[in-house]
């Protein structure tokens, strides 16, 4: 024991350091915006990294080298489908050239980082400012979407995932185009609650839903889960619906980011509109 | 207390308010330029004087770190990089110890222990303040390309304050 007090005694200097630089870094993290992104997003140098090795072991051992190819060979297919396109016919003059024009843009990239467990959920992508990403790009899974793009780093980036208490996604029912906002109440990573659909539509379970394109960040159609149950609670004018999600958000690996390349133009002339 | 203390706690309040009011607003605008910034305040842990103890020393380089956090709004990133120049200040003096040694409890100033020798010291405790600040202001090394050419440009331009202040007061302690 005096042993021990007459280390801490000897380098006294060296502990007051260390209990500063400690209190510093917390105030670093804790007030300064830029850092605390850096150091909780994960889509840092040294934890990307990390998570980049851990993954890559992860997919050696699930020979998912095939699977690579395949998703960039999804990307390019995902571009030709109709949805991405944006039609640019004008009946008065058909004369024009190039009538179908490039809308959306897919870049496959790997989940290196995911949570499902906690209320506001993160992704965190192989991809990033390096490679085009942009926030407010939409992050789209096999079966269905995962998540949406909020901040960049050179080689990363950080998606709020449909599990996020923020998420509100525009969507429909295929059936009659009824429309209505997908969120997630923040308990089950299986499902989500699809909200704002008036008590009087018909509907069914097993109702798929998709996206409606009417959200600058998703194409149209994308399927998203079915109904899987509903009920209207006494008094309310609306359902409660409860809409199981057709991808396992828990083990998604691949992913592709849909870029609107019309996003901004959109954005700018809804935002003028607001303001007239 | 006594005279040295005096000149510290003087010394404290004019670096700050150099720092914060005039250093701080200095924009010498686009391209390299963008690199150089003034750091006149770690002149104040540079010119605390010899066998201070130690604690004293890490809790002073606290303290003014955190005054210019306060008008920063960074609060920490000045503080830790203090508090890092302040410990390992004995460090550098005992490798850059003089023949005669250091005289307790005087300042470690050109006056006393010559001009090559300050110049070295000086030059030694700012190049690691900076690297250090610039270091936790990226908060990664993937900017270490930035993080360099702001310590190298920062230097330059630190350094020329401290040489300035240095021949133009002279001071004892």
């Amino acid at each position: 024991m005096r042993g021990i007090i007459q280390f801490i005694l000897r380098y006294n200097g060296f502990f007051l350091f260390l209990i500063l630089e400690v209190i510093c870094f917390f105030l670093i993290i804790r007030f300064n915006e830029s850092q605390n992104r850096i150091y909780f997003s994960s889509a840092n140098f040294f934890t990307g990294l990390a998570y980049d090795k851990y993954y890559n072991f992860k997919q050696y051992v699930n020979l998912s080298g095939v699977a690579d190819s395949l998703a960039k060979e999804n990307a390019i297919i995902y571009e030709q489908l109709e949805r991405s396109k944006f039609n640019n016919k004008v009946l008065i003059d058909t004369a024009l050239a190039k009538n179908i024009i490039q809308k959306y843009t897919y870049t496959p990239a790997r989940v290196i980082n995911n949570t499902t467990q906690l209320h506001n959920n993160y992704i965190t992508l192989d991809r990033g400012a390096k490679h085009g990403i942009k926030p407010h790009s939409g992050v789209i899974g096999e079966n269905g979407l995962v998540g949406i793009i909020t901040n960049t780093s050179k080689y990363y980036s950080l998606a709020i995932s449909l599990l996020h208490r923020q998420t509100k996604i525009s969507v429909k029912i295929r059936r009659n185009n009824e429309l209505g906002s997908l969120v997630w109440a923040g308990t089950d990573a299986r499902f989500m609650s699809l909200e704002a659909v008036p008590n009087y539509v018909p509907i069914v379970e097993g109702d798929t839903i998709e996206t409606s394109g009417y959200s600058s960040i998703f194409p149209e159609g994308l399927t998203i889960g079915l109904i899987d149950t509903f009920w209207i609670n006494p008094g309310s004018s609306f359902y409660h619906i409860d809409v199981r999600l057709n991808n396992n958000l828990r083990n998604i690996q691949y992913t592709q980011i849909v870029r609107n390349l019309f996003q901004e133009e959109q954005m700018t002339l809804e935002e003028q509109g607001k303001n007239e | 207390m006594n005279n040295v203390t005096l000149t510290n706690i003087f010394r404290f309040f004019i670096f700050v308010l150099i720092q914060v009011f005039i250093l701080k607003n200095i924009d010498l605008g686009e391209g390299v330029l963008n690199y150089l910034l003034f750091y006149i305040y770690p002149l104040f842990i540079i010119l605390l004087p010899s066998k201070i103890p130690h604690v004293y020393l890490i809790l002073l380089g606290f303290l003014i770190g955190i005054s210019i956090d306060l008008f920063y709004n960074s609060y920490g990133i000045h503080a830790s990089a203090a508090v890092f120049t302040a410990y390992i200040r004995p460090y550098v003096l005992s490798f850059l110890e003089p023949r005669g040694g250091y005289v307790s409890g005087e300042g470690l100033t050109k006056y006393r222990y010559g001009e090559t020798w300050f110049l070295q010291y000086s030059a030694f405790l700012l190049v690691i303040h900076l690297l250090f600040l610039f270091s936790v202001e990226a908060f990664t090394f993937i900017y270490i390309k930035e993080i360099l050419l702001r310590t190298f440009f920062s230097f330059m331009g630190s350094f020329l304050l401290v040489i300035i202040y240095i021949f133009l007061f002279n001071p004892k302690d």
